[in-house]
């Protein structure tokens, strides 16, 4: 009989590298400045850690295939090292398999490591697939785009609550607005610089009703975790050590698309994954029971209906929680996005994972400088990767150990 | 009827020279409103006064003008240099409809 994850893996170190347009550095030099970090932080010899998990996304445009990147650029003494690959989840992917490895008793101490160099191809958005995907890709994706899919699942969650055009642009507005606001308080953020909702409604629409404050952009950079057993953390002497509570993966099965059911309005892996997750970390109800979340922001709308598929908010009601501030840093609710999510923190995507982790490994030991929550519990974050009618969903909930 | 305002050194200059390629230093944001009732098409066209000198600002982005619902705002970006800007008192927008509304710097 499965038991679930719950505080059977600690973390006992993280790091993380500035995101931004990393010029002065390669995925190498990421990679090294985010391990010197969390090794640090872990206090541990490198040597102690006995296998690895990779996380990269676009293989192609920066650190190529396998896991020998990791390997040699850190210069693990030939240890096992994985590389994964799950689109947006990619680093809670490689987070996932450090951890089970742990929870297996395979392994005593292990790394996830995810980084993403972007930048370099010099596009703002996504690379395009470009020829190699496939001659015959543009039919049977037809004049697909990420910002136009997601476009649609406003359109279709307006639709079905009746939300007036005006009202959904302003509470994305106050969704962007709010990342915007906690990145100036993240010196390690992409995008330190306040907007105002004003700003952001006026801004050039890239497929309505998303405008370009509702798209994040990619990022380069690098965040990693070494995790172990409470029982090793203990000797280690680590004290209000985190562990996992949750761990929850869902991918899309082909109903929404090949089914009637789905109305567009909300994805289907999300409010799965969400339950499952919940239920394995034991919380019975998530909008008292959670204590924060980083979402996948990709887009404002993302957010806004993630906020229900998580069930912190009821169906329909995303936008009044938002606008009454529900979500904001100092809200009084669950903040979201504390460190400035997607949209202004930045967007590597094989790191995205692993830095909200790290966002919720700081708050929770109290590290969080200016953005820092009062006595945090357990923290929430939440990958999607792809589309609304096709994606992978990631769920990760961490905490302080109970044992 | 626009209402046009300017921002100038706006924080949104990042962003744009960030997620829009090739398009660094837009420090200047120019929102124009409609207060109107009908929807109106504003262009991508402004003209800063000095007093005995005029300058016409014509690679705006977006180009190719905006259409702008009744009670909503557009904004435009584009450069300028600091000391030029304090040299300015007054911003004029127009519409396709022939229509200049100008605003005080």
């Amino acid at each position: 009989m499965a038991t679930g994850i719950k505080d059977k893996v600690a973390i006992i170190g993280m790091g993380c590298t500035r995101f931004g347009e990393r010029w002065d550095v390669g995925a190498e030099e990421l990679m090294v400045e985010a391990f010197q970090e969390c090794i640090q932080d872990a206090g541990i010899d490198k040597k102690e850690i006995q296998a690895a998990w990779f996380g990269t996304c676009l293989d192609e445009v920066n650190v190529g295939k396998s896991a020998v990147p990791l390997s040699t650029t850190l210069r693990l003494p030939f240890i096992p090292c994985t590389r994964v690959e799950n689109y947006c989840a990619t680093g809670t992917e490689a987070f996932r398999g450090a951890v089970y490895a742990v929870a297996s008793g395979a392994y005593d101490i292990c790394l996830a490591l995810g980084v993403e160099k972007l930048k370099d191809t010099g596009y703002g958005g996504l690379p395009g697939g470009g020829s190699n995907a496939g001659s015959l890709m543009w039919q049977w994706w037809p004049m697909l785009t990420a910002p136009g899919s997601f476009a649609q699942l406003a359109s279709a969650y307006a639709a079905k609550y009746k939300i007036p055009d005006g009202d959904l642009k302003r509470a994305m507005a106050h969704v962007s607005a709010k990342s915007h606001d906690n990145g100036v308080l993240n010196p390690k953020a992409h995008l330190q610089k306040k907007v105002t909702e004003d700003q952001i409604m006026a801004a050039p629409i890239i497929a309505h009703p998303l405008g370009l404050f509702d798209c994040c952009g990619v990022s380069d950079g690098s965040a990693c975790a070494i995790v172990t057993t409470p029982e090793i953390a203990k000797k280690l002497g680590k004290k209000d050590f985190i562990t996992v509570k949750a761990l929850q993966l869902a991918l899309s099965s082909g109903e929404e698309v090949g089914y009637n059911d789905w109305d567009g309005d909300h994805f289907m892996t999300t409010s799965r994954a969400s339950v499952k997750a919940y239920e394995e970390a034991g919380i019975t109800n998530p909008r008292e029971e959670i204590s924060m979340m980083e979402v996948h922001d990709c887009f404002s709308i993302t957010e806004l209906v993630t906020m229900e598929d998580l069930h912190i908010s009821e169906r329909g009601q995303a936008v009044k929680d938002i606008m009454d501030g529900f979500y904001d840093l100092k809200g009084g609710g669950v903040p979201c996005q504390v460190d400035g999510g997607l949209k202004c923190f930045g967007h590597p995507i094989g790191a995205s994972g692993l830095r909200m982790l790290y966002e919720m490994y700081l708050q929770l030991h109290g590290k969080a400088g200016e953005r820092q929550i009062d006595n945090p519990r357990l923290g929430l974050t939440h990958n999607l990767g792809g589309f609304p009618f096709q994606n992978v969903c990631a769920i990760s909930i961490v905490g302080k150990y109970d044992g | 009827m626009l209402e046009v305002k300017a921002i100038m050194n706006s924080s949104v200059e990042d962003v744009i020279g960030f997620k829009c390629c090739n398009l660094p230093d837009q420090n200047l944001e120019i929102h124009v409103k409609n207060a109107g009732e009908k929807p109106v098409k504003a262009l991508s066209r402004f003209v800063l006064d000095a007093g005995e000198k005029q300058v016409e600002l014509t690679t705006v982005y977006p180009p190719g003008g905006q259409v702008i619902q009744p009670g909503e705002a557009a904004a435009f970006y584009c450069n300028m240099d600091d000391e030029e800007w304090k040299l300015y008192s007054s911003i004029t927008a127009f519409d396709d409809q022939g229509g200049s509304f100008t605003a005080a710097l």
